[in-house]
């Protein structure tokens, strides 16, 4: 799981440091800098994934191309330097992006010894660099050799012992920048436009329709888990058909009350997109979902469904789902199940940004046990309290 | 300073009494928010069952007003759990939770209520209860100053 991320210079963020939990909802006015946060995790699995392109290429999420550095760096000054760093509870890794080039840097706490390991880089990066460092860790030395990437240890002394502390210490630092694989988005532009798919290749940012429709039909698991969850959610099953003799694949759904199966692509637009997310979802291998504005075609009881479902999931699955959202109602039943309890407010961080001067800012509102936040949720009525204002004749 | 407030705030922000008390019971809800003053919720207590009764006829921006800037918000509202532990003689059955608030809040409190028995009732015990036309008064004075 990832405890915090620190984005310096990239879009609008200036330099923030954001604690996360297990459930992380981040809402604020348009244009205010929340969709920053998750494609900077992209950007360093971009990273992770390919190291070897130009720099530009790691702000090409696929799903939406960012422009190139110059264009994602703060305030398109080119002298600046993008900075990510993820932390987890093995320790933090960074990646720095600039216009001469990068850096890489990794960091834990190795029984007492405090390990740290940088290094400058050119793009395309072919791991092609070695940072080596000698580190004492129970009275034993070891050197690590790192590409930015991958560790690897070898005790100095070459006992059974040893080489079994290196193989934990290599498995531990190798841990960190691999959470960013695990990483997957559901992002604005989503849902299946067709009746039925045949699968095709997958992307390391799997966002287009055939890409996740590959991914429901490889994994015979993914339909009947998406269909427990959209019942709930909706009243309605999903379900994969197969003609005999072809590879093609329907994707229909059931109203559960009316009996009536339907194409996927004929089912109202909420039902569609709510597949999509809950694929990315349920995808074994990704343990981080980011996703943006679930509520999009949804109605307010069925948004209140599915934040108390995303809820158990988190509880129950273990994953960790980042959300950003314009959604009163989403952010308010969040609140309400935390009260319920379906959820702890331990395992909550909501966040609201706000531009001041340039800069995005995200504010930290504090959660209690009650479903209660600090400064409450100001942000949904400010416009509704001027037209009050106006109404009553307040001020006047 | 924490604020138990009674059930004359619905009816008011509702406007059954008129625009004017509308007017200022908006502007007092207003007011709280700007302050460092909070109010006091009992779950399930007629001050509550009011709200949900009135949720459904006030205007949508209203019940907004309260659930964001109130129920949510932990600066502003301390949300208590329902109890009856505490008693007082002279206080009707229905006005019970008022006294109960008052007993559980350590904070420095005061009822604000149009029923003036029970502000002599809590008078005579010590405790701090003002109508709510002076209270507003000056309440409203304070928050424009």
């Amino acid at each position: 799981m990832l405890k915090k991320i620190s984005i310096k210079n990239f879009r609008s963020i200036e330099n923030q440091q954001i604690e996360l939990a297990p459930l992380v909802l981040i809402y604020g006015p348009t244009a205010s800098g929340k969709s920053s946060l998750l494609y900077s995790l992209l950007v360093a699995k971009n990273f992770l994934l390919n190291p070897n392109q130009q720099l530009n290429g790691f702000f090409n999420l696929i799903f939406q191309n960012l422009g190139g550095f110059n264009q994602v760096v703060f305030n398109k000054n080119k002298e600046l330097k993008i900075e990510l760093k993820i932390s987890t509870d093995d320790g933090d890794y960074g990646i720095g992006f600039s216009a001469k080039g990068g850096e890489v840097f990794l960091r834990s706490y190795l029984n007492n010894s405090d390990v740290e390991l940088k290094g400058r880089i050119t793009f395309p990066y072919g791991l092609n660099q070695n940072f080596s460092k000698t580190v004492k860790i129970e009275n034993k030395e070891f050197v690590i050799n790192w590409n930015g990437i991958t560790a690897n240890i070898s005790p100095k002394e070459p006992t059974a012992e040893n080489q079994q502390i290196a193989r934990e210490i290599a498995e531990r630092l190798n841990r960190i920048p691999q959470v960013l694989r695990n990483i997957d988005i559901a992002p604005h532009r989503r849902g299946f436009f067709q009746p039925y798919y045949t699968p095709s290749s997958i992307s390391h940012i799997p966002t287009a329709e055939n890409e996740v429709a590959t991914i429901i039909i490889n994994d015979p698991d993914l339909a009947p888990r998406i269909s427990v969850d959209l019942e709930e959610i909706t009243g309605r099953e999903f379900r994969l058909y197969t003609p005999p003799g072809t590879s093609t694949v329907y994707f229909q759904t059931v109203d559960k009350k009316s009996r009536t199966p339907s194409f996927l692509v004929n089912d109202g637009f909420g039902v569609n997109q709510l597949v999509y997310i809950l694929a990315k979802i349920h995808r074994p291998e990704i343990k981080i979902i980011l996703i943006e504005e679930p509520e999009i075609h949804l109605h307010p009881t069925v948004i209140r469904l599915f934040i108390r479902r995303i809820c158990s999931i988190v509880k129950e699955e273990k994953k960790q789902i980042i959300l950003v959202t314009h959604s009163e109602t989403l952010v308010s039943s969040l609140l309400v199940a935390i009260k319920e309890g379906i959820i702890s407010n331990q395992d909550v961080k909501l966040y609201l940004t706000q531009k001041e001067n340039k800069a995005t800012v995200f504010k930290e509102q504090k959660v209690n046990e009650k479903g209660q936040v600090e400064g409450g949720l100001s942000s949904f009525m400010e416009g509704e309290l001027e037209d009050l204002k106006i109404m009553l004749g307040v001020g006047k | 300073m924490i604020l138990i407030i009674d059930e004359w705030l619905w009816h008011d922000l509702a406007g059954e009494n008129g625009e004017e008390r509308q007017k200022e019971a908006f502007e007092f809800l207003m007011g709280i928010l700007r302050i460092c003053d909070r109010i006091a919720v009992m779950e399930n207590s007629p001050f509550v069952n009011k709200f949900w009764d009135f949720s459904k006829v006030m205007d949508s921006k209203v019940i907004k007003l309260f659930k964001n800037g109130f129920l949510h918000n932990s600066d502003k509202c301390r949300l208590c759990e329902y109890t009856d532990s505490y008693t007082l003689p002279g206080i009707k059955p229905d006005d019970l939770y008022l006294y109960n608030l008052y007993c559980i809040l350590e904070e420095e409190r005061c009822v604000i209520t149009t029923d003036r028995p029970l502000i002599e009732v809590f008078k005579k015990e010590g405790l701090k209860a003002y109508h709510r036309d002076e209270f507003l008064s000056d309440y409203l004075r304070k928050c424009s100053s």
